[in-house]
């Protein structure tokens, strides 16, 4: 036992270490995440009728309080691996061109959750517990050769959940759950600031734009959900989790380049504070999502889940960042459009418990992209994903669950010729996401 | 249950929604296409010939957008009237963002003079729609140039343009007739600019040539002039030198030459040329200078209060005007070029549409890349002088840049109107490169020392040497009569012995 409790402790160490370092990616349709649980992974999210793991604080809150023992404790810590590989396979004329391509940089994240539970009765359980509901993270080789230079060379974007939550199973045909959560966010964003030179009727490189957010941005929301058993095998569930306007302050720094003429050299750094930090003020709406669904389980063995998640991403209208003049010299705000829609995801998973001690799981899902064609640039190539998962549980205790599952996430092809910077072309984007989790209880 | 069987319903109407809406989204059978890019030729003047920085060379030729185009639609061989370097006109090149330029020589030398037929961009600089119909050489209008396109072959630039049977002809921007009195600052109805009629009877001889060379039904299209004061040349220098008390101070100039000393009206245009003028301090009151603690031997003090010069001197007829040109443009002869240039635009579109060619808007095109312009990844490109990257530095034409995003708008309009799939201008060369040829556009290849800026702007942009430029921007000649009268002309009659309208010839 005390083994097994440091191998634990361990494990719950290199988790947060390695949380302390992590990015996070887009990879779920916008740049939303859904991958909070290896189980639910498992069965392609298609979680929110089911929720019976601590992962329920993302998919249903109100799982926790049908999983309430009284004087329990119990806790979920896990990692998923995402590797995404992602490049704009073509260009379209008349820009970047229909010769061009380019790739993002090879990229590994590990977004972290972590998930604690403590039964006050056998109806009630307080669960504290940390995810990542949104992400991205763009990164184009050769930044400064990448024919979107002018567009985004770099984009980090995460932000992270921390919940308190209460679930009550009011009796054994209906459960609800929910509690405040604080989404802790930072923001970052690269690009090149072109100018025409007029000796060579050249546009090149006035300025590397590194805007960069100053500490975390905290917000609070809250999460809810409703989980109703009309039989002991049928199930039905919904959740929602609130939006929240993240207002940023920031610093942005114009790092100054040779155009290669002193002259218009002189002029740009006449008109722009370069190599200054510039104050910045920028404000992200991220979406509230909801999900519905139902699981049925087949003779205690077999448990198929339906569900469908809509997120209300038409509050991401647009990016607006207001630099602060400096030495009397005003950068010229910038507004990036976005005007995302709101979007369904469709699920549909399994679970298939082939033994006492150890589960088989699959799923599928289709995640349809908010983005429209104007946005699509590379600052976030998103499209609709078809995902296919598999995973198992297996109980490596004698209350000890070890869960992996993998998401094979194929984004389909997106082509756009009416991007609003006319940066035109098809991209091509596959994920791979692993999804480790350790469950146990005291 | 029954909530399970409703989830179901809905969800499988889901599907069957998403799969309708793939139905209907599913590409349409493209139409069929009208056009056939075997052989394309164009005709027009400077604008169609890739004429930039007030030269006419190979570079700018190579990606004029009648050639991009061509390139674009795989017309195959689009043989071109090429001039090697330094260039006919002298190739302005910027030395300084005061700006002051420096000038290449001028050397007219044809690298493509013995092709045994005409050329398929027979589009010549400075060209008149009387020229077109009418010159069969210089000698017949005195543009040196005209010699280098049509090359003594005894047939006009119309009839040479037909004569290759042309299966798509663009007919293009036939402009001068509006900025050659709006290039001279002087804008005077029945003198300097001709009346629509005329316009439209030398217009209608070039579509009714093409017409009948291409079965009797035009393939093509016929460009639109655009609107002169959307041009870098004439919309670059205010008239508004400061603003006190929230009233603007303006220029000083006479109108017409005869009107008393007075500041010309806010919305007035001046041409590029005024600058030469300003920074001598004329149209400069000399009020403002103190205003502006200009030192007491500020040179600018010895021409302040005394005018910009309004109109050219026409007392001598073209001549003496393009020696002197007048670098304002007042509101009415801004209304007036307008009003011109939209009759003008009326009868091309009525004589074009009649004659089976589709009509391209330039002037609309102009009017929305002034508004908005172009962005290409972040690059925009606007209609601003020297900071812009449409306008070339003599203000009137397009940078390869700007005729490369000209041509891609071309594309796209016939594109859309003959139901054909051009590809679309790859910009990334004309962005990052300036142009497609090998090493790019010409690098200045200078440092210029301060003696020799100074020297350069001189040269550039001053009254005196203006007259250098006036093939450039020449103006459909009417003769002046003496004793101040000026002679009305009449629409498609010959005078003899008077160099200019040569109908009927």
């Amino acid at each position: 036992m005390r083994g097994n409790l440091s191998i634990r402790v361990g494990a719950v160490a290199l988790v947060l270490a390695l949380a302390a370092g992590s990015g996070v990616p887009a990879r779920a349709a916008g740049f939303s995440i859904f991958e909070a649980g290896s189980r639910a992974t498992g069965m392609g999210g298609a979680f929110v009728g089911v929720a019976n793991d601590q992962s329920a604080m993302f998919y249903n809150p109100a799982g926790l309080g049908e999983q309430a023992e009284k004087g329990k404790l119990k806790a979920m810590v896990g990692v998923t691996l995402i590797f995404p590989s992602s490049k704009l396979e073509r260009g379209a004329n008349p820009y970047p061109g229909e010769d061009y391509t380019a790739k993002q940089e090879s990229m590994i994240f590990f977004p972290p959750n972590f998930y604690a539970s403590y039964g006050l009765s056998e109806c009630l359980n307080l669960s504290l517990g940390t995810w990542f509901p949104f992400g991205l993270s763009t990164d184009w080789q050769d930044p400064d050769n990448f024919r979107g230079q002018y567009v985004s060379q770099r984009v980090d974007l995460r932000q992270y959940s921390m919940g308190l939550q209460l679930g009550w199973k009011i009796n054994d045909y209906i459960s609800i759950g929910g509690g405040p959560e604080l989404r802790i966010s930072d923001v970052k964003l690269q690009r090149n600031v072109p100018v025409l030179n007029p000796f060579t009727n050249r546009i090149v490189t006035a300025a590397h734009a590194d805007i960069v957010g100053d500490g975390f941005e905290t917000n609070v929301t809250f999460g809810a959900g409703i989980k109703i058993n009309p039989t002991p095998d049928f199930s039905l569930g919904a959740s929602y989790h609130g939006k929240v306007t993240a207002d940023y302050a920031g610093n942005a720094t114009l790092y100054s380049r040779s155009t290669g003429s002193p002259q218009l050299d002189a002029a740009i750094a006449a008109k722009y504070p370069l190599n200054k930090e510039i104050p910045v003020n920028t404000s992200i709406e991220y979406p509230a999502m909801w999900q519905f669904g139902a699981s049925y389980t087949f003779a205690k063995k077999v448990t198929l889940a339906l569900a469908a998640n809509y997120t209300e991403w038409d509050v991401f209208k647009q990016i607006t960042l207001a630099y602060t003049p400096v030495d009397g010299k005003q950068v010229p705000n910038t507004t990036i459009d976005f005007n995302y829609e709101n979007a369904w995801a469709y699920r549909v998973g399994i679970d298939w418990k082939t033994s006492d001690s150890f589960s088989v799981l699959a799923g599928f899902v289709y995640d349809q992209t908010p983005q429209p064609d104007e946005a699509v640039s590379p600052l976030l190539p998103d499209a609709n994903r078809s995902g296919y998962s598999i995973g198992i549980s297996a109980k490596i205790g004698k209350a000890t669950y070890l869960d992996f599952s993998n998401l094979f996430l194929f984004f389909h092809d997106r082509t756009t010729l009416t991007n609003k910077d006319n940066f035109n072309g098809t991209y091509k984007t596959f994920a791979d996401l692993a999804v480790l989790n350790l469950r146990t209880s005291f | 249950m029954t909530t399970t069987s409703t989830t179901m319903k809905s969800l499988l109407r889901a599907a069957l929604a998403l799969s309708a809406a793939a139905l209907l989204l599913a590409p349409a059978t493209p139409a069929a296409a009208q056009a056939d890019f075997s052989k394309v030729v164009s005709i027009g003047a400077s604008v169609d010939a890739g004429f930039l920085d007030g030269c006419w060379v190979q570079y700018g030729q190579v990606d004029g957008w009648t050639a991009i185009f061509a390139r674009q639609a795989k017309a195959g061989s689009y043989e071109q009237p090429l001039l090697g370097a330094p260039g006919a006109g002298g190739c302005m090149y910027l030395t300084s963002l005061a700006p002051t330029f420096g000038k290449r020589a001028s050397v007219v030398n044809p690298l493509n003079l013995t092709l045994p037929r005409p050329y398929d961009n027979l589009s010549i600089p400075g060209y008149l729609t009387s020229y077109a119909i009418a010159s069969k050489s210089s000698a017949d209008n005195g543009n040196g140039l005209t010699d280098v396109v049509l090359r003594g072959l005894g047939a006009t630039q119309v009839q040479q343009a037909a004569s290759l049977k042309p299966t798509f002809v663009t007919i293009g921007v036939y402009a001068n007739e509006a900025l050659g009195p709006a290039s001279y600052g002087t804008v005077i109805d029945g003198v300097t600019l001709i009346p629509a009629a005329l316009y439209e009877a030398n217009y209608k001889t070039i579509v009714d040539t093409l017409k009948a060379s291409q079965g009797g039904t035009g393939k093509g299209v016929a460009m639109l002039l655009p609107d002169v004061s959307t041009i870098a040349f004439t919309s670059t220098v205010s008239p508004v030198l400061a603003v006190v008390n929230g009233q603007p101070i303006t220029a000083l100039s006479m109108k017409g030459g005869t009107q008393p000393l007075a500041p010309v009206p806010a919305d007035s245009l001046l041409t590029l040329n005024a600058a030469g003028y300003l920074t001598q301090g004329y149209g400069i009151p000399c009020a403002v200078l103190d205003a502006g603690g200009a030192p007491q031997n500020d040179p600018r003090r010895a021409n302040c209060n005394k005018p910009l010069p309004d109109n050219c001197d026409l007392s001598g007829g073209l001549a003496t005007c393009s020696a002197k040109p007048g670098v304002v443009l007042y509101p009415d002869e801004v209304a007036l070029l307008k009003t011109r240039t939209d009759e003008f635009n009326a009868k091309i579109t009525a004589l074009a549409t009649a004659a089976g060619y589709k009509v391209f808007d330039t002037k609309a095109f102009f009017n929305d890349l002034k508004a908005h312009g172009r962005n290409y990844g972040g690059m925009v490109v606007t209609t601003a002088y020297l900071q812009g990257g449409f306008f070339s530095y003599d203000g009137v034409h397009p940078t390869s840049l700007g005729y490369a995003i000209t041509a891609d708008e071309f594309i796209q309009f016939v594109n859309k109107n003959y139901g054909t799939n051009v590809p679309r201008v790859p910009m990334y060369a004309y962005l990052a490169n300036g142009n497609t040829s090998s090493g790019g556009y010409p690098l200045p290849g200078v440092t210029p020392t301060q003696d020799q800026i100074i020297q350069f702007a001189s040269q550039i942009f001053t009254p005196e040497t203006w007259a250098a430029q006036k093939t450039l921007y020449p103006m459909p000649t009417r003769p002046v009569v003496s004793g101040g009268e000026v002679e009305v002309p009449v629409v498609g009659a010959r005078k003899p012995g008077v160099a200019g309208i040569k109908n009927g010839e």
